[in-house]
């Protein structure tokens, strides 16, 4: 694998560029998969940490301070590697060979909150599709940072019905997302 | 007003700048100190960074379809690695009777099915009025080499799938393609196949039958000016309809996961002189949800009428469909190939990984 192919590794996941991240699948889930799969993992594991992988790489990609010094395939195997001994809480970090993998991976805390992140967005993403059309499309508007002026414009509400929807909608959604289950695991 | 209510009000004027400066102070710093303002504050946070749109939000989206189309081995069962002990043990004894099997049994057992092919040199020993164990039955001639390629292996016949319809519905009119009157008996004759031509018209037919190559840039002759013309019967039983592919043009296989939409198909083709290349063209798109698909996944196949040749899948084109990445989960294909074919029947079809037939369409040549 060429240096140019880690570029566009790189590029695909900064891109999000469905292309290659299929490639990316493609070529080095299943290394991953075998690997957590011999460790006391599932295939659910699997795609979850390699996703947590991909999602580490972009973090550190999107900063422009990550330079691959190996090929692509054994770098994020050694991230997911590293993300799965964390998960399973087994110290053995030292032996992932990859110096620059160590280096990200000491900071431990970003691993924990990162993995943590990686659930909410699934949770709030299943409880926001549970919304009525009218709701979501609101609270689209209102995280991404548009005013109630500017959502009474495009739903053709006066302001004020719009300032009362957002938080109508809001309100609804969070209740769903602190009475679910999953949510009470991850805050205990 | 309860404290739920009086945080969610604190947190709407927050966020629509309704507070004053005091009051702006006082709420980030409640914001830290009081657990129950701080628990609301933080989620609305998360909420406005894991369902706004951002970068990062829109890669997980992606990462997400991509999870749920990768379909990755169940995890092993944890006495396998005994179990694959056994069978490292377990093969020299397959081996040796499996060697044994083949030492007792005919040297030209290996061809049974593979097609009948006519001797060029010798009539056929015996009329085809046997039944059709009797018709395949080992002869001395060579053994047809229908599918040669350095990347695909011809498929043992013995282990070779043979597609069966599930169903048997009436037979209707192709797609593209035109199904010609079936004669009134059919022929007993076996079909004769064409040879190869290599590098455009220089012929070079093998000298133990006939050798069909799977690459498109290599044309198919017809057969050699020396050989008589095909005679009436032999050209009706090129037109032979296989109904198990009728089947499946009239009914396509339908997955809500695989779709395959043909924009261009192949259509009829009228030679006018022997030699008269077809520009073999189809194109269109391939829908996959839900899974990761490896490359050469799907697989097109060229088929002549023969059913021999379609019960072992070995057609005279086998070519891996390269597929171009059209938007999330659609991909274009086409398939654009020279070919040199005589006048018969000709099935294309689509093939999964899986052995599974998604597409099947045919034409002719006339």
């Amino acid at each position: 694998m060429s240096t140019n192919t880690n570029l566009r590794y790189l590029k695909g996941i900064i891109e999000n560029d469905f292309s290659v991240l299929q490639e990316i699948y493609r070529n080095s889930l299943p290394q991953v998969s075998k690997y957590i799969l011999q460790n006391s993992g599932t295939s659910d594991d699997a795609k979850d940490v390699f996703q947590e992988g991909i999602l580490a790489v972009f973090r550190r990609a999107a900063k422009g301070d990550l330079v691959l010094t190996t090929e692509f395939h054994y770098y994020i195997f050694a991230v997911c590697k590293k993300i799965w001994l964390k998960k399973l809480k087994k110290n053995r970090f030292q032996q992932v060979p990859l110096a620059q993998v160590e280096e990200y991976m000491m900071e431990e805390d970003h691993l924990e909150a990162n993995w943590v992140k990686s659930q909410k967005w699934a949770l709030f993403n299943q409880q926001f599709e549970k919304l009525s059309e009218e709701c979501r499309k609101v609270l689209k508007m209102m995280f991404g940072k548009q005013s109630s002026k500017e959502i009474a414009a495009q739903m053709g509400y006066s302001e004020d019905y719009a300032k009362r929807k957002k938080y109508k909608c809001k309100n609804r959604l969070a209740d769903m997302i602190k009475t679910s289950a999953d949510y009470q695991r991850l805050m205990s | 007003m309860g404290k739920k209510e009086d945080i969610d009000k604190r947190i709407q004027q927050f966020l629509e700048g309704e507070l004053n400066p005091e009051e702006r102070q006082r709420f980030e710093q409640d914001a830290e100190s009081d657990e129950e303002l701080s628990r609301e504050w933080t989620l609305h946070q998360d909420m406005e960074e894991l369902l706004g749109e951002s970068p990062e939000n829109a890669l997980r989206k992606s990462l997400q379809q991509l999870n749920a189309q990768a379909d990755l081995p169940p995890p092993s069962d944890p006495s396998s690695s005994s179990s694959r002990f056994l069978w490292l043990l377990l093969i020299p004894v397959l081996l040796l009777i499996g060697w044994l099997a083949l030492r007792d049994s005919s040297p030209d057992s290996q061809y049974k099915a593979l097609p009948p092919m006519e001797d060029n040199t010798a009539p056929p020993k015996q009329e085809n009025t046997n039944s059709p164990e009797q018709e395949e039955a080992p002869s001395t001639d060579p053994p047809i080499a229908n599918t040669p390629s350095d990347t695909d292996q011809p498929e043992d016949p013995d282990k070779a799938p043979v597609k069966k319809p599930k169903k048997d519905p009436p037979k209707k009119k192709s797609q593209q393609g035109t199904v010609v009157d079936k004669p009134s008996s059919p022929p007993k004759k076996p079909i004769k196949a064409p040879e190869i031509l290599k590098n455009g018209n220089t012929k070079e037919p093998p000298p133990q039958g006939l050798e069909l190559k799977e690459y498109a840039n290599v044309p198919i002759s017809p057969p050699p000016s020396s050989d008589p013309p095909p005679s009436e019967q032999l050209l009706a039983a090129a037109f032979e309809p296989i109904p198990e592919l009728d089947v499946m043009i009239d009914n396509p296989r339908r997955s809500d996961n695989i779709q395959i939409n043909p924009s261009t198909l192949q259509e009829d083709f009228v030679r006018e002189k022997p030699g008269d290349q077809l520009s073999f063209r189809f194109a269109g798109t391939i829908t996959a949800r839900n899974m990761i698909l490896p490359e050469g996944y799907f697989t097109l196949y060229l088929l002549s009428n023969d059913r021999t040749a379609f019960e072992a899948m070995q057609g005279l084109v086998k070519k891996p469909l390269t597929l171009n990445f059209v938007e999330t989960f659609t991909f274009r294909f086409n398939v654009q190939m020279p070919l040199s074919l005589t006048p018969g029947l000709y099935y294309y079809l689509i093939e999964d990984g899986e052995e599974n037939i998604w597409f099947v369409d045919k034409f002719t040549i006339k």
